[in-house]
């Protein structure tokens, strides 16, 4: 310590430091960008309309006019895989914000407050724990119809559960630890403990959970629109580029490869940045 | 002097799965303003629960079931929540134990300086600022406009309690409550951080209760002293009288058990250990260790009978004379 000023670092630079030693996180930092960036500028970016037919190029092979091909009614699937990235996104996204709101409420409320509310919100989470979470997400989307708002919902009604059970737990964890007492005892109330004290100091599971459940989601949607309940056609989706796929693989493998590809490199990418965060954050203090 | 806290006939159980938990077993002393009272005791005998009882900051299982509590004329055990919160932090300061634990690590230390002022809304955050690198300051950390701005884990273990002990004192209490604020430090900082609460009780003109196991650290702070054990007091009086003049035979103990840098002598271990609190033995709580103990003793508990002026000793040897 001497007069020069010390350079301060804070909690988050912390974290991005050690993030930072992890390449392959960094890398999968990089490529989430890239494909969010992809998909926000998807209609500008994509050649033609995800819907425009081409009956004069129907499967065509990748070629330099259709960069991944056309399928069986000669869309451009460069463009569709395009617009499923978009898609996947905004479901990835939407869905998961929603298990965030939901979860973290909950959890808060049960890990802090515990004794009866605690016991019937986490009977709640119990219950929709043991539900066959496809099934309900089927019913779901059918009984709401299809869109992304019935998405969202269909796909947050069965996730929120674990995100709750997660934050509840640390709560419980961080609600005993000595610095919450300190602050009650110079006068913080219970929101005060509640904002102030424990959701910053659980905030780093809650993020590492909340990369790690997008991708879930996404696959979620996929399996919805491989039986047909995703979002409406002819707006593209992966679940369903693969399913239609699937029939073509002997003749036309590159439809069936092109979304499987993005599909797997997607989730791929969100899991590393993930794995990144878990083992920046669990290396605090 | 006037008085600041009286506590009358205190009793605080713990309902625990194996039973009831006395931890404070019918507790009674008074504090006045601008006095140093030391609270001395091994652990686990009802030191710390009998003053978190002050401001009721009690774990979920503990209860006050019987007595009276009242700070700066108030009756703490008829508060609401809302007028605890007031009191907590404004009025009554509060130092614990452990500084590597007790502050937030994801805030920077300014902010938690500086949060007690607007919490309790005393003044503008533009104030609160500069009364927070004051306070820093004051309780000697250099660069404080800098320091403030980092985080908990940037502070070494004397410095992280000094931050303590400016946020205990930012709001100038009446009361500070210091729960063993150096029993997690090393020697050294130990007597740092007991020179620091000495000077600032001087400069802020407030009264302290000062939690110890440590009697060498009583000797120059504190006017008065209360020696606990086993929930009880066992002996309560000025200082000098007490430390020169002791006359429970738990506090001669504790006495011989206290090493002396300049005196060569043999540390004497209290035998036995400290009882089973919740069927704990009849009568006085130390008979069973003491060498003095009489059949009076095994089967009623001695009232404080008074040895000298102000100063009571629960012991029926002192009841005899």
């Amino acid at each position: 310590m001497g007069n020069k000023k010390r350079i301060g670092r804070s909690y988050w630079s912390n974290i991005w430091e050690k993030f930072k030693r992890n390449k392959l996180a960094v890398f999968g930092l990089i490529f989430v960008c890239i494909l969010i960036l992809l998909g926000i500028s998807a209609p500008w970016l994509a050649p033609y309309p995800y819907d425009e037919v081409h009956y004069e190029a129907v499967w065509t092979p990748p070629c330099r006019e259709f960069l991944a091909g056309t399928d069986q009614l000669g869309r451009d699937i460069f463009s569709r895989l395009l617009y499923s990235l978009r898609n996947a996104i905004i479901v990835g996204l939407g869905a998961q914000s929603l298990i965030v709101v939901i979860g973290l409420t909950l959890g808060l409320i049960a890990g802090f407050y515990g004794g009866k509310t605690d016991n019937i919100l986490m009977r709640i989470v119990d219950i929709v724990y043991s539900f066959p979470s496809y099934l309900l997400n089927i019913i779901l989307v059918l009984v709401l119809g299809r869109g992304y708002f019935s998405i969202f919902v269909a796909i947050a009604a069965t996730g929120w559960a674990g995100m709750a059970r997660l934050v509840r737990g640390q709560t419980l964890s961080t609600k005993s630890r000595d610095f919450v007492e300190a602050a009650r005892a110079s006068g913080a109330g219970n929101n005060r403990i509640m904002f102030r004290y424990i959701l910053p100091n659980i905030i780093g599971p809650v993020i590492y959970s909340i990369f790690s459940g997008i991708p879930g989601v996404m696959l979620v949607e996929s399996g919805l629109s491989l039986i047909g309940l995703g979002v409406r056609p002819p707006m593209p989706s992966w679940g369903l580029m693969i399913s239609e796929g699937t029939g073509q693989f002997l003749y036309n493998p590159y439809m069936l490869l092109a979304p499987a590809g993005m599909l797997v490199l997607t989730i791929l990418s969100f899991n590393f940045v993930a794995f990144g965060l878990r083992d920046a954050l669990s290396a605090r203090e | 002097m006037d008085l600041l806290l009286s506590i009358d006939n205190l009793n605080v159980y713990f309902y625990r799965s194996e039973g009831v938990l006395k931890a404070v077993d019918g507790i009674s002393y008074n504090l006045h303003k601008g006095e140093v009272l030391g609270i001395v005791g091994e652990s686990g005998s009802g030191k710390s629960v009998s003053v978190l009882s002050i401001v009721r900051l009690l774990p979920a299982n503990g209860k006050i079931v019987d007595g009276s509590i009242s700070f700066d004329g108030k009756d703490i055990l008829k508060l609401s929540m809302n007028e605890l919160q007031d009191i907590r932090g404004k009025d009554i300061g509060f130092v614990f134990q452990d500084p590597m634990s007790s502050l937030n690590p994801v805030i920077t230390v300014g902010q938690q300086v500086m949060e007690p002022l607007l919490w309790h809304n005393l003044c503008s955050r533009e104030e609160a600022y500069k009364r927070a690198k004051n306070m820093l300051g004051m309780v000697g950390i250099p660069f404080p406009e800098e320091r403030m701005k980092e985080y908990p884990f940037q502070f070494s273990g004397g410095m992280r309690q000094r931050v303590m002990i400016a946020i205990a004192l930012i709001c100038n209490p009446k009361l500070l409550i210091a729960d063993e604020p150096t029993t997690s430090l090393d020697v050294t900082t130990q007597a740092q951080i007991i020179r620091l609460l000495k000077n600032m009780r001087s400069e802020l003109d407030m009264s302290v209760i000062l939690i110890t196991h440590n009697l060498a650290l009583t000797s120059n702070f504190c006017d008065r002293l209360i020696i606990m054990y086993a929930s009880n007091m066992m002996e309560t009086g000025g200082t000098k009288d007490v430390l020169n003049t002791p006359s429970h035979p738990y506090t001669r103990f504790l006495l011989d058990a206290v090493p002396d840098i300049e005196v060569e002598k043999e540390l004497v271990p209290i035998p036995g250990t400290i009882p089973d609190l919740i069927n704990p033995p009849e009568g006085c709580k130390f008979h069973p260790r003491c060498p003095m103990s009489m059949d009076i003793c095994r089967t009623e508990k001695p009232p404080l009978f008074p040895v000298g002026d102000g100063h009571y000793s629960a012991c029926w040897l002192c009841g005899r004379e």
